[in-house]
């Protein structure tokens, strides 16, 4: 079984924060909730500085903090290496929430729309029927579009092609001979949770 | 640069908190409560689902969502009756599949529950910024009878009286604007929105060098690109295929210098950054040129010699040096005229410039003609530049002499002169070097000056229409002036109208440019000679309150106006204050068409695909409310004014702007559905088998890709000179100064310095800005954001979320660390930001290294006032509201706004 993982690549990603809507849409998460984001952050003093790019999101660890604290078994790492939350098992005691280090989760609150006196959209009627209030929620590499074949919606949206999605498993796809041959790297490795989705430097 | 990105977790910022903070400095104290919710303005949502049970579909459509010239075609993924999901569309060779941050959040403008969802008549009679009209539903009946009686009055009395404006054209369906504007008889059209901000007025320039109104680095093989104020990967310009071709062409060994005020968040991907004073660009290259001319001695003699007009020789009047015989006729010049004379080295005499027996032509040199001292147009450019030395240059621009000399000596050498490569079987020079210079760089009163001075930086190298350099997007088009042989000037001189005749002045200004002064002789027409009142205002799309400058002054004309009607989607400020709104259906709900071509490179996907062609836009779901498309809400108008059919009438003036001729004309006498002339317009290009249906199916079609050689101007025509000398404007310039003198008219500043616009080669003079009293020791600029664009995002939810809680400068004050240090300011403070012309708006600092150390940045368009929008469309400080709308401060050659100004910060 192939066990996924992301590369992202920073000297493509222009921070053009496509990828951040295309999984807004895709997954029709609530107000206040994007489980992919881009942080912009500067390095140097001026005039010697830049800005820079690093898209975040669920790093699907090997070694996921969050499973181990959770006290009902509903955040798992899957044999294809995806870490799910079984939203029935969740009760929202956001253990997980606080161990993450790449601080990625997020809490379903009472889901009150981004219309309030309206009432829901009808996109929203349809998107929010996934999401339980009083669970924690985050990216899942897109299982559901992966079921179909599918690429995460971040991958096949993302204009400048900086994401690579694929069998890390196999040292001949593509995401593997990308981390192989251009240094990839991961986020805080320091904090030992082998996280599977890794960085090409900018 | 090999850099790794470290994490040191999000910002603690939430939403939440963001909202509360910035709801304090918002204008609007309505918003402060409930930021997601807002006043009542129409009921329940729209059914727009539950329909359809089981049905799963993908519907080829194209964007809107950006003013960008090549949209982004799409599919629609709808799910029982209801919007879900849009992805690119792999089809097409603009975005292949990709779609950016805008698209994917059009549901959320698409389900906006703050749309106009039926027609509505105002029940409060005063009108301002933020005040509620209280909207009452109306019929269609009444809403268009009102309409049309309104209008009828005023077509019978002078039709001038009704004015019409209307946003960006490329960013809406309104093709039936100005042929309905035509029929009716007003010259008024305005072109409202973002236009005279934008810098586009010297797009005539990008076609008289380039042959296209758009110009740009050729990606595919530019080695070295410099960026003169675009935030090429986010703004305007900053959709998918540019993004794709930008970081592939990084990958190859491009190399990025970007030159600006602030690394504005897309040229964050440049190789160097040089942080420049603002409007000072025309300087800076001005010095670069001077660098390679005096110092470098490099330039390309074999293209100047036969592919421009440097060898013209130049008379001490400014104007070529003429042959008696044979006189042509000039169609700029407006006159019979000998063949300009060039300078045989050889046999040491004056020529025809295209005399067969010519052994050489001088570039360089001082000789007498005819009695007449003259010197190659080349040597004139040189002598020209030799006062605008680095170290000058240093002292305005803040960009030290040797780092204009490195560029200098770095562009000399990539210009790889000489240098050949061969695409296809097809041999071009090969000038790997590029500068654009856009809106941050151009939008100023020098407009002209800085395009013409980027324009001469790429031609003394030859880097011009061949691969790798700055060039027309898409193929050029290019007619030679029979009279000298020379690329003709696409900029006609019209003489002068005094009185004015059209509400902007446009009149006063023989070259054209934009309609910004509008709003200023709206207030009071007979002040400026024009002899007739506005009477009737429409409004389509365009946002003059928010996109212009001078919020309250455009405000407070459209007060003036007894009766306003707007075809809208949204509430937005000139909404607002109209009596009569007409809801218009999103571009999701409508059909609409949008040419492709290949703008930035000759990419494999167009010359597999095709290079020219057309993206269809159609209904994606059924109309959610009580809305229609705005160009048959037109016909509907033209139909009862009587100016629909007949001799003039709308159709008959669709034929000819929509090219539709023989047995595809539309019937003059008949009334077409806009889905109709959709198909109509795609069988006359395509076939008859090629018409809507086919194209509902596949969403794009494209013609076959022409050869590579017709891409760039330098094969396509291969013998045509392009100007490096601009001799029509010492022309205009003689022709102007005798208008303005036998008409007694008076221009702003001055007249002397409305003529000394007119200028064959660039000059730099001080801004207004630049010459701002005491105490306004800063200057302010604006950018655009890819997730905003400009003005046109600021209701979509998703959007306005995410920038909000996530990007750190776009709603902010941002601003130098060090400057904010010396003023005592720090992250998140409320300031006043006070222009030297009296505009003031609030905002929260943003500090920064990344933003050069006299300026502070406003992003993008934000903080709407109007009542009735997406109450999160009234955050962030707006830009435009520290700009003056006076001639004073408009470009005298093209009426752009000069869009930085002179600030002075302070705690609030």
């Amino acid at each position: 079984m192939a066990k996924y993982g992301m590369v992202i690549d920073l000297k493509r990603c222009v921070g053009c924060y496509s990828c951040v809507l295309a999984c807004k849409a895709e997954n029709g998460t609530p107000p206040g909730v994007f489980w992919n984001k881009v942080l912009a952050t500067e390095k140097g003093r001026y005039p010697s500085a830049h800005i820079y790019y690093t898209p975040v999101a669920c790093m699907h660890c090997d070694s996921p903090p969050c499973e181990g604290v959770c006290p009902t078994g509903a955040t798992y790492k899957g044999r294809d290496g995806i870490v799910s939350i079984e939203q029935e098992k969740c009760i929202g005691c956001r253990y997980c929430q606080v161990s993450c280090p790449y601080d990625v989760r997020s809490f379903n609150e009472r889901i009150k729309g981004y219309f309030q006196e309206f009432g829901l959209t009808p996109y929203e009627k349809a998107a929010y029927a996934r999401h339980k209030p009083g669970t924690v929620s985050k990216c899942d590499f897109c299982s559901h579009r992966l079921e179909q074949g599918k690429e995460p919606a971040c991958v096949v949206a993302c204009p400048a092609r900086a994401r690579h999605f694929g069998d890390l498993g196999d040292p001949t796809s593509e995401v593997a001979r990308l981390i192989a041959g251009r240094s990839g790297y991961r986020l805080r490795e320091e904090a030992g949770t082998q996280p599977s989705v890794y960085y090409l430097p900018g | 640069m090999v850099e790794k990105a470290e994490f040191h977790g999000f910002p603690k910022l939430t939403r939440r908190s963001f909202l509360k903070a910035s709801a304090a400095t918002l204008a609007v104290a309505a918003a402060t409560e409930k930021l997601f919710a807002g006043p009542k303005v129409l009921e329940a949502l729209g059914s727009g689902g539950g329909q359809s049970a089981g049905e799963d579909v993908w519907i080829p459509t194209t964007c809107l969502g950006c003013a960008a010239h090549n949209k982004c075609s799409l599919l629609a993924h709808r799910v029982n009756g209801v919007l879900v999901k849009i992805e690119g569309n792999p089809a097409s060779p603009v975005n292949q599949g990709r779609n950016c941050a805008k698209s994917n959040a059009a549901i959320m403008t698409l389900y906006n529950p703050y749309r106009v969802k039926f027609p509505v008549k105002r029940t409060n009679p005063q009108k301002g910024p933020g005040v509620d009209p209280k909207w009452a539903e109306i019929s269609w009946e009444e809403a268009l009878a009102t309409v049309t009686e309104k209008l009828k009055k005023v077509k019978g009395e002078d039709p001038r009286q009704f004015v019409f404006i209307i946003g960006h054209g490329g960013n809406q369906d309104v093709d039936v604007v100005r042929p309905f504007a035509a029929a009716f008889g007003t010259p008024n059209v305005i072109f409202g929105g973002t236009a005279a901000a934008c810098g586009g007025g010297s797009s005539p320039f990008n076609d008289w060098v380039n042959g296209e109104g758009h110009a740009r680095a050729d990606m595919r093989y530019c080695q070295f690109f410099i960026n003169l104020g675009a935030n090429s990967q986010q703004g305007a310009k900053g959709h998918s295929d540019e993004i794709q071709a930008f970081v592939e062409a990084r990958e190859r060994g491009l190399k990025v210098v970007n030159v600006s005020p602030l690394q504005s968040p897309s040229t964050a991907k440049s190789d160097e950054w040089i942080p420049i004073r603002p409007g000072t660009a025309g300087l800076f290259i001005m010095a670069m040129v001077n660098v390679l001319l005096h110092e470098l001695n490099v330039y390309d003699g074999q293209f100047l010699k036969r592919r421009s007009n440097g060898p013209f020789l130049i008379g001490e009047d400014g104007l070529y040096l003429r042959g008696d015989h044979p006189l042509v006729e000039d169609p700029v010049r407006r006159e019979k005229l000998g063949k300009p004379l060039v300078w045989d080295p050889v046999e040491a005499k004056a020529k025809a410039f295209d005399d067969p027996t010519l052994k050489d032509l001088a570039l360089e040199g001082t000789y007498t003609v005819k009695g007449m001292t003259c010197r190659p147009a080349f040597q004139v450019l040189k002598d020209h530049v030799r006062e605008y030395t680095p170290e000058k240059a240093a002292e305005m621009t803040t960009i030290t002499a040797a780092t204009i000399r490195g560029l200098a000596r770095e562009w000399a050498e990539k210009a790889q002169i000489g240098s050949t490569i061969t695409i296809d079987g097809q041999t071009f020079p090969y000038r790997p070097v590029a500068i654009i210079a856009e809106q941050g760089a151009k939008c100023h009163i020098d407009n002209y000056m800085v395009m013409m001075a980027a324009k001469l930086l790429s031609l003394i190298v030859g880097a011009v229409d061949c691969p790798g350099s700055a060039k027309a997007a898409a193929t050029p088009t290019m007619t030679v002036n029979p009279a000298d042989g020379v690329r003709q000037c696409p900029l006609s001189y019209t003489p002068i109208k005094f009185p004015p005749e059209h509400l902007s002045l446009q009149d006063l200004n023989p070259l054209g440019g934009y309609p910004a002064l509008a709003y200023v002789t709206m207030k009071d027409p007979k002040a400026y000679g024009l002899p007739y009142e506005v009477k009737v205002l429409g409004i389509f799309g365009g946002n003059p309150q928010a996109l212009l400058a001078d919020p309250d002054l455009v405000a407070e004309a459209f007060k003036r106006v007894p009766f306003i009607f707007a075809i809208s989607y949204t509430f937005d400020e000139p909404t607002e204050q109209a009596d009569i709104v007409l809801p218009e259906s999103s571009w999701l709900e409508r059909y609409g068409l949008s040419p492709v071509m290949p703008h930035n490179s000759y990419t494999e996907a167009f010359k597999s695909k095709g290079t020219a062609g057309t993206s269809l836009r159609q209904p994606v779901v059924k109309n959610l409310y009580n809305t229609r498309p705005g160009n048959e809400l037109l016909m509907d108008l033209a139909e009862r004014l009587g100016v629909l059919y007949g001799k003039g009438g709308v159709n008959e003036r669709l034929n000819a702007s929509l090219g539709l001729k023989g047995s595809l004309a539309l019937d003059p006498l008949k009334k077409y559905t806009w889905e109709e002339i959709t198909d109509i317009r795609l069988k006359a290009s395509y076939g008859s088998d090629r018409g809507l249906d086919w194209l509902k199916k596949q969403g794009i079609i494209m013609k076959p890709a022409y050869p590579v050689k017709q891409y760039y101007g330098a094969t396509k025509y291969p013998d045509l000179r392009v100007p490096i000398y601009f001799e029509e404007f010492v022309v205009f310039r003689k022709w102007l100064a005798a208008e303005l003198a036998a008409k007694g008219v008076r221009r702003k500043p001055s007249n002397e310095f409305v003529l000394e616009s007119y200028q064959p080669l660039p000059i730099w003079r001080p801004h207004p800005e630049h010459l701002a009293p005491a105490g306004f020791d800063l200057y302010c600029i604006n950018y655009k954001t890819m997730q905003q664009h400009y003005g046109t995002n600021t209701d979509n939810a998703w959007l306005m979320e995410w920038t909000a809680a996530y990007d750190p400068y776009a709603m902010r004050i941002w601003m130098n660390a060090d400057t904010a240090r010396k003023k005592g300011l720090k992250d998140g403070d409320t300031v006043w930001v006070e222009s030297f012309t009296g505009g003031k708006v609030q905002g929260q600092v943003k500090t920064s290294e990344c933003v050069h150390h006299e300026v502070v940045a406003i992003g993008a368009c934000f903080g709407n006032r109007s009542a009735n929008m997406f109450p999160m469309a009234r955050l962030g400080p707006h830009f435009n509201a520290l700009n003056r709308l006076s001639e004073e401060y408009l470009d005298p050659l093209t009426f752009n706004i000069d869009r930085d100004t002179r600030i002075k910060i302070y705690k609030a």
